[in-house]
């Protein structure tokens, strides 16, 4: 039976506190004290939807054979480009799969999830990845509830942990909020016309579509995840839904935020968490009508446990008070950042083409010969005692843990996030390299901390548009 | 076995411009500046040149590509003139280019100019530059302080080395080039600094402070060489040869194979032993009077004594506290102010180095004059402590 065979999730470790956002932005709009409690996850400079999903995607635990790839976003970094291949290049997953992006609505992670299940129903497994970034003005209520985060799931007929039922759209030319082409922020209309016409109409019809399919009394789901960011809501939906009220899921509004297209999808894997054999769960995802899924929870959902899951990242937390620094990660602000930054730096493509396994995938070389790891892969074994020439197979190093060997905090060179630690890393079972390291904590680092590869933004050219993206150590 | 450099060539003069700051001048004015007084030091004319020889590192900011910019300069006569880069080693590869050719018979005359104009970026520090397109792909983005910090961290971890004793013993070579520098009137940075100066600064990269860091300079250095017996045609009678050159190139192994200890540089260690057996020293302890290191930060400095074998492995930090290394000790170090306080000019670095050594050999270094020279050390870091290229030269008197 198709359904999902493993999931995982991916919260940025900055927490900007909203109470942050309310004080440097209150003395305009009196209205945001109301919505300033608890905390939003805050992307780094260094982050993006292609980079959370990738990091989503690889928290679903060992890599398995999949025939496509999915990556749902209102925010992917490339218009042109295709965003899904950057991600699966990244997890390695080779070049014999179907990579596409699916975007326009919040509900794009929904809807490339039935997509994917109609493929898995045909014999295909397939990874669902939804990420967003949403860029908001400064003083936006969408600032205040919004988060950034991705959650993965992946899809087969064979071994799934929840089993899919039925599933339902209700598709409706509702424009809550829209956003053209080119343009950087959404428009969104009255949020009370949004709850009456959009919310408690078209999920409740989506939702009693997809159960009437599924044979299911909405008495009988135990839980219910409806991704809004306004209050109360997903409990007037279970009402008129006629589905218990201790059904309905955490929308993860204090600790997270509302995170676009990946909110149901994050949702979901933090109830799968949670979830017990045999529970009905449904899932709907809300923009421009409403999709809903019916999933029942099976006996294997206790096997295929996440590395981490939205409750392990949940806790990787770091609280981020300085609004000042969310604006400039947001490209809101146009700060001075000297001289140095000047630099004008663009990958060569066809550098970049050639090198796209070692960069991008993070695969270094594995000499036959001798047995040493290195990285990058090269044609002359690096090992002293050997030397041997085209010997070295292909060595995936993105999930083997690292040690830090050496390192420093520079302050000359341009950083979004001075300073700038960077240093060599040794790889357990050999291999070493330099590198630059992320989310660093000043006070515990240190020769010997234990660090896991994480790909990252290596460089933004604002001049043309392009990021360059790499991996970068981060402190376990 | 190759029979090597040793005595084959002598320096026949040299010039050192001003280091500094030089709003007023343009790199074309610097090389002139070193070159009239090497050319008036040689006693030669500028037409009996036969090649030379022209080092930088940062073209972008500097002459620009090709040999072009020393030819036209110093109005050259049409000879063949060869533009090199090796980073900070770059002076000394100029100047082993023209030693070669006068060992090879190519030449009688050969020029090596080095020049390097880095104040023209708008910014402290080095310019910021790619390092090509495919290592710009791969390669941290990094200062040149935040490159050599690493060693700290890495000397500091692998002999136990307390944080505070490192930072003293690296403030103490800071100190000590500052007192040198301040007698040099050619030098960049002229002013004493205190310990306390030096332990306080700001900081660049961490254990690296302000005064840990070298001066970014513009100016230009020179030699003219040629063979000890034109030399001694010439009426030379204090004749100045080359002992020894070396160059050694990281392969790749310190920063890909898990076998260096990030706490030495493997390249100075092969180039120093092999400069040693080429110029016949047994003990260089005993037999060199005085080094000029590449001291682009306090910790390359101490570390490159274990690695030039003038210290014990992990014990460097206590001879620098000593004053092994300083003005009145046994073996003098960067005695002109060193990088640190002569400055930096890049491409000129290698050959400010030797400049001061030939001054030494000749008593012609004021009151900076050590007593008896036998060899003089010079000795060129270009790169990162993961990946670099050395290059060692000794000199002395002629013996032949």
């Amino acid at each position: 039976m198709p359904g999902i065979t493993a999931y995982g999730a991916y919260l940025p470790r900055r927490r900007l506190q909203r109470s942050a956002i309310a004080a440097a932005n209150t003395w305009f709009d009196a209205s945001l004290r109301g919505l300033a409690r608890g905390e939003r996850t805050m992307c780094s400079w260094d982050e993006d939807t292609v980079t959370m999903a990738v990091e989503a995607a690889r928290d679903m635990g060992p890599a398995a054979p999949v025939q496509a790839l999915f990556l749902a976003s209102t925010t992917h970094p490339f218009a042109v480009r295709q965003n899904a291949g950057i991600v699966a290049e990244a997890l390695n997953l080779g070049s014999d799969l179907r990579t596409m992006d699916v975007a326009g609505s919040l509900r794009a992670s929904t809807t490339a999830l039935m997509s994917a299940l109609d493929a898995a129903a045909a014999g295909s497994q397939a990874i669902v990845v939804a990420a967003d970034r949403r860029r908001a003005r400064a003083g936006s209520p969408m600032e205040m509830l919004s988060g950034d985060g991705a959650a993965a799931l992946r899809v087969g007929s064979e071994g799934e942990i929840a089993t899919l039922l039925a599933s339902a759209t209700v598709a409706a030319d509702f424009i809550d909020h829209f956003r053209a082409s080119g343009d950087a922020y959404d428009y969104a209309w009255e949020d009370r016309w949004i709850r009456d016409e959009g919310w408690l109409k078209l999920v409740p019809q989506a939702v009693a579509r997809a159960l009437a399919k599924a044979g299911i009394e909405p008495s009988d789901v135990d839980r219910l995840i409806v991704p809004c960011h306004l209050r109360r809501v997903p409990e007037s939906v279970a009402k008129v839904c006629g589905i218990p009220a201790d059904a309905v899921a955490d929308p993860l509004m204090s600790t997270v935020g509302q995170c676009g297209a990946a909110q149901p999808l994050l949702m979901l894997a933090a109830e799968l968490a949670s979830a017990t054999p045999g529970q009905t769960i449904v899932v709907t995802g809300f923009g421009q009508g409403c999709d809903a899924l019916v999933f029942r929870v099976t006996d294997a959902v206790g096997a295929a446990r996440p590395k981490r899951g939205v409750a392990g990242w949940l806790e990787r937390r770091v609280e981020e008070t300085n609004y000042s620094k969310f604006l400039t990660y947001c490209g809101v602000v146009e700060r001075e950042y000297g001289k140095r930054a000047e630099l004008d730096r663009s990958p060569a493509l066809t550098a970049q083409y050639r090198n796209r396994e070692g960069v991008t995938g993070f695969v270094g070389g594995r000499c036959e010969r001798c047995g040493t790891v290195q990285y990058p892969k090269a044609i002359y074994c690096v090992n002293p005692n050997c030397g041997a020439k085209d010997t070295q197979e292909p060595h995936p190093m993105a999930d083997v843990p690292a040690t830090v060997k050496t390192f420093t905090a520079d302050h000359l060179v341009f950083s979004m996030d001075p300073p700038a630690y960077l240093g060599l890393v040794e790889f357990e079972g050999g291999g070493r390299t330099m590198v630059e390291f992320t989310e660093v904590d000043p006070e515990s680092f240190d020769v010997g901390t234990r660090a896991s590869m994480r790909f990252r933004i290596k460089h933004v050219d604002e001049r043309r548009g392009m990021r360059q993206y790499f991996w970068k150590a981060a402190p376990d | 076995m190759a029979s090597g450099i040793r005595d084959k060539v002598a320096i026949l003069g040299m010039g050192c411009s001003k280091f500094g700051e030089r709003w007023d001048a343009e790199p074309s004015d610097l090389m002139a500046e070193a070159f009239e007084e090497c050319i008036a030091d040689s006693g030669i004319e500028r037409s009996q040149i036969d090649a030379a020889w022209l080092s930088t590192a940062f073209d972008s900011v500097n002459v620009g590509p090709s040999a072009l910019p020393l030819a036209t300069s110093l109005r050259l006569g049409y000879i063949p003139v060869t533009h090199v880069e090796n980073m900070c080693a770059s002076g000394t590869e100029a100047f082993r280019g023209a030693c070669y050719a006068v060992a090879s018979g190519a030449a009688d005359f050969a020029l090596a100019l080095g020049v390097e104009k880095l104040k023209d970026t708008g910014y402290g520090g080095l310019p910021a530059r790619s390092r090509g397109v495919t290592n710009d792909l791969f390669a941290p983005n990094v200062s040149a302080p935040g490159a050599f910090a690493q060693l700290a961290a890495g000397y500091r971890g692998a002999h136990g080395i307390d944080r505070d004793d490192l930072k003293r013993a690296m403030a103490h070579v800071s100190v000590k080039s500052h007192a040198n520098g301040a007698r040099n009137p050619k030098a960049h940075l002229r002013r004493e600094i205190s310990h306390e100066q030096a332990i306080d600064a700001p900081m660049v990269a961490e254990p690296i402070g302000l005064f840990d860091c070298c001066g970014v300079s513009d100016g230009a250095a020179c030699a003219i060489v040629t063979t000890p017996e034109i030399a001694m045609t010439l009426g030379k009678t204090n004749v100045v040869t080359v002992k020894a050159l070396q160059l050694s190139v990281s392969n790749g192994e310190e920063i890909g194979f898990n076998s260096w200890n990030g706490a030495h540089f493997k390249t100075t260690r092969i180039a120093a032993q092999r400069a040693y057996e080429e110029a016949g020293i047994d003990d260089p302890r005993k037999e060199i009077s005085a080094t000029e290191v590449h001291d682009c930060f306090s910790i390359t400095e101490l570390v490159t004594m274990e690695d030039l074998g003038l210290a014990d492995e992990g014990q460097a930090w206590k001879a620098v506290l000593d004053g092994r290394y300083d003005a009145d000790g046994e073996m003098p170090c960067q005695i002109d102010g060193g990088l640190k306080c002569f400055g930096h000019p890049i491409g000129a670095s290698g050959l400010r180095m030797l400049y001061e050594i030939y001054l030494q050999f000749h008593g012609r270094a004021e009151e900076r004059q050590i007593d008896s020279m036998r060899y003089g050390l010079t000795h060129n870091l270009g790169g990162h402590p993961v990946q670099n290229v050395c290059s060692v030269a000794i000199v002395g008197h002629y013996d032949g």
